[in-house]
């Protein structure tokens, strides 16, 4: 009885311990004028680091406040919501989601619902996938995700305008997801990019309606010329070393499968395949590699079939 | 008396693990129900020559690629290798009997119902189990779900077949993939149907290879395969649990 009373209270204690202790101890960095952005870590989901994998940002207008993504949970949009608050003290008018994936929309839930908004096809991915991505995130990452509830957004209209001195441009593209939106503020010169650009660090390509695709979506990114990006994943840079990560990546992933495909190579040949040096700065590579060589390459293969 | 009963018997457990001199590198909880549900009473190894491999994760679990390699054993030792997956509730994926001119390699895609070591058993012609195996993290639902994939467009080109055929100096590339639902029955109102039997022959109709399979195969089987003879051309014949069959040239 005593042993299992000590069991009981150690469980709870270390339980106790965990909700206190957990935070993303969010560190804003300032990247241009009204401009900040939150790093996410360069690895897997996982309990370290709370799901934080893709970068955040917001603009702070003199009249309100923008937020580029929202992270992986709820704790993360009210850790983000404090981090705001301790910079401007307006309110915050627009809360964008770049894409239905989880590590970019699930922070949503802190925020208040009329203010968060997305592309038509972004809602209706998240009305198919929310609730599975979710699930998944509570299972991987156990207490962060807590209270955690689905927050869709809903379609935003207006495309471009002038918020308290900014003039703002919401852009749609498809190529990392198939419903992919970049905010680009001409007056900082500032492209958030969300997940078509991956600065060193491999992008990952489950949901790309093809590496072509993408490919003609960055050369259209690089017609804004920008300054600066905030890439979905990896460090801030100028706008074009961050686009041309992306493609010397995407490039060399494409001729490497299409010659496996003519040589009737298969996907482990792919998976272990010798990564060239000039891809050694991509973090994640072999990860990624592993999951583009599952959901893509059988793509490549039914083009080769008879 | 009791007790020394039930000693007696833990004993003999102990003894009959002991003399199998095998210790299951994954220490899996359910080694012991698979072992004796597919390895027939046989003795058994763990054999560094059997190699399995697969992703680290799943990614889609109802397409997990494998690839089985017993290129270093000898092949005129082989009898046939089966493919099983402790934590599968369909655990018996495949048997593959090769019968002549082609290589002890192949590659397929299975379902992972969650992480798992999955195995491949390589009986030799003496009656000895050669076993090697991958743990493949996954997140679940494999089986439990319906595969992904538009299952009825697979019921409507039901055992088409396509391939891709790449003579090397010595061997030959063979790729195919045949459409079938695959299903577990394991989903309320589905019921089990799926490829049950696959033959490769040569250009003379001499049977090469045979692989018996189960609804633990991925939805549209894809198999990689080597002949090691440098052949323009190959059959395949198949046969599904309700007895549709199909003949098709794999060019």
């Amino acid at each position: 009885m005593t042993r299992f009373a000590l069991v009981l209270f150690s469980i709870l204690s270390t339980q106790i311990l965990a909700a206190q202790e957990i935070s993303y101890s969010l560190k804003p960095i300032k990247i241009a004028e009204n401009t900040y952005v939150l790093r996410g870590s360069d690895k897997e989901i996982n309990t370290s680091n709370g799901g934080h994998i893709a970068n955040t940002g917001f603009i702070t207008t003199a009249k309100c406040t923008v937020v580029f993504d929202t992270g992986p949970s709820k704790l993360y949009g009210q850790e983000l919501l404090k981090v705001i608050k301790n910079i401007s003290s307006k309110p915050i008018c627009l809360v964008l989601n770049s894409h239905f994936h989880p590590d970019h929309f699930l922070g949503n839930a802190a925020f208040e619902k009329s203010s968060l908004k997305a592309l038509g096809k972004t809602t209706q991915q998240i009305g198919r996938h929310g609730e599975h991505f979710r699930s998944n995130y509570y299972e991987a990452l156990g207490i962060w995700m807590r209270d955690t509830e689905l927050t869709p957004p809903s379609e935003i209209t207006k495309k471009q305008f002038e918020l308290g001195g900014h003039q703002l441009s919401i852009l749609p593209f498809s190529g990392h997801s198939g419903a992919d939106l970049v905010l680009f503020d001409k007056t900082t010169g500032v492209l958030f990019a969300g997940d078509l650009v991956f600065h060193n660090r491999a992008p990952a390509t489950a949901h790309t309606p093809g590496i072509a695709w993408w490919l003609n979506d960055l050369e259209k990114l690089k017609l804004l010329n920008a300054k600066t990006i905030v890439p979905g994943h990896g460090p801030v840079t100028q706008a074009e070393t961050a686009i041309s990560s992306t493609s010397t990546y995407l490039t060399w992933l494409d001729q490497l499968m299409k010659a496996s495909a003519t040589e009737g190579l298969e996907i482990m040949d792919i998976i272990e395949t010798d990564i060239p040096t000039h891809l050694n700065n991509q973090k994640m590579i072999r990860y990624e590699i592993s999951r583009s060589a599952i959901h893509l390459y059988p793509k490549y293969e039914d083009a080769i079939f008879e | 008396m009791k007790i020394l009963k039930y000693l007696l018997i833990i004993n003999s457990c102990f003894i009959s693990a002991w003399l199998n001199a095998a210790e299951d590198p994954f220490k899996s909880t359910f080694w012991e129900y698979v072992s004796e549900k597919h390895l027939e009473g046989k003795p058994y190894y763990f054999d560094d020559r059997i190699k399995v491999s697969g992703p680290d994760f799943a990614e889609n679990s109802a397409q997990v690629p494998i690839r089985v390699d017993a290129i270093d054993f000898p092949s005129e030792q082989i009898e046939k290798i089966i493919v099983f997956v402790d934590f599968n509730p369909i655990s018996h994926v495949l048997t593959f009997k090769p019968v002549q001119q082609v290589q002890p390699r192949f590659s397929t895609k299975i379902k992972l119902e969650k992480a798992s070591p999955v195995r491949a058993a390589l009986l030799d012609k003496q009656g000895n189990w050669h076993i090697g195996g991958v743990f493949i993290r996954a997140s679940g639902g494999g089986c439990a779900l319906p595969p992904s994939g538009d299952q009825q467009a697979s019921l409507q080109n039901l055992l088409a077949t396509k391939s891709h055929v790449v003579p090397r100096s010595s061997s030959t590339r063979i790729k195919l993939k045949t459409i079938h639902p695959m299903s577990t029955g394991l989903q309320a109102g589905t019921e089990e149907f799926y490829v049950n039997n696959l033959t490769v022959l040569n250009e003379k109709e001499e049977v090469m290879a045979e692989i018996e399979m189960t609804a633990a195969v991925a939805q549209d089987p894809s198999f990689n395969l080597t002949s090691d003879q440098n052949n323009q051309f190959f059959l395949v014949e198949l046969e599904d649990s309700k007895g549709n069959k199909a003949k098709k040239r794999l060019e």
